[in-house]
């Protein structure tokens, strides 16, 4: 028998193919998820949301963090200003 | 959960599982797999049934959530199986969760047991919408028109999905030519 009969037998093989039935127990199984309300996959949008509630989160918390850190560098840098301008005034009162 | 939602349920169970269920088995091939993927289409279906809009027939809805949700459930697994890649990197025993074995389909006729063992494999191999064409077609039965409603494309659409599906099957075929041929000199 030729490559080309068979592939072609190959891919009628489904021709006759028959029905299978299902597990009687299934629907009780489909009423029992019903009734517990569970559905087996999480949407996959609410899955998005979350990652992407998280993300905006840590940036938030990266960009506070940063601007807090700005804040107290500047406010050590002018009391450091101040520091320097009161003790060249005391020098000078001193001397 | 009342009674006559209950009811409703049923009658359509009835009337359309055994649809759902060879269709799932055609998609997923493994009974089950076929089997929850089963329960959750009816699952949707009891949640949804109020948006049905009698726009198309109820078996065609049935038959697209059907789809689509074999579609998520082929996904993932494909997520669930690249972890376990990941995991298996790391085991020393380098042993792979889950691995592709051979789909004997119980609805297939006896001498076509080896062919189609073939031949779900190739399909396995498939673009999705080659594929979904490709089982609705051959191993469903319906007709392109059907076909076409289901997947709201043109019927030429159909038909050109079905010839691409048809000419990849022969290629991979080909490639697993003497795989089959040694089981028959076997």
């Amino acid at each position: 028998m030729s490559k080309e009969n068979t592939i072609e037998e190959i891919l009628e093989s489904t021709k006759d193919i028959k029905k299978v039935d299902l597990n009687p127990y299934v629907f009780n199984k489909i009423l029992l998820k019903i009734k517990l309300n569970k559905d087996v996959f999480l949407p996959t949008n609410l899955i998005w949301l979350s990652l992407c509630t998280f993300i905006l989160l840590i940036f938030c918390n990266l960009f506070l963090i940063l601007k807090i850190d700005k804040i107290s560098n500047k406010n050590e840098d002018t009391t450091s200003k101040y520091d320097l301008i009161s003790y060249t005034i005391n020098y000078q009162i001193y001397y | 959960m009342n009674s006559h939602s209950n009811s409703n349920i049923e009658l359509i169970y009835n009337e359309h599982s055994k649809m759902v269920y060879n269709l799932c088995l055609g998609y997923l091939h493994s009974i089950e797999d076929a089997e929850e993927v089963t329960q959750d289409v009816f699952i949707k279906v009891y949640h949804s049934i109020s948006e049905f809009k009698n726009k198309s027939s109820l078996k065609t809805w049935i038959y697209r959530i059907t789809i689509n949700k074999c579609l998520d459930f082929i996904k993932a697994k494909k997520r669930l199986k690249r972890i376990s890649d990941m995991i298996s990197i790391f085991n020393s025993k380098n042993e792979l969760i889950h691995s592709g074995k051979n789909f004997e389909h119980p609805g297939i006729l006896l001498e076509n047991k080896e062919k189609s063992i073939l031949l779900f494999k190739a399909i396995e191999l498939l673009p999705k919408h080659q594929k979904t064409v490709f089982i609705l077609s051959k191993v469903e039965g319906l007709n392109n028109k059907e076909i076409a409603e289901i997947l709201e494309k043109s019927i030429s659409a159909v038909e050109n999905l079905i010839h691409r599906a048809k000419d990849n099957l022969k290629i991979s075929l080909s490639i697993n030519f003497k795989e089959y041929q040694k089981k028959e000199i076997k």
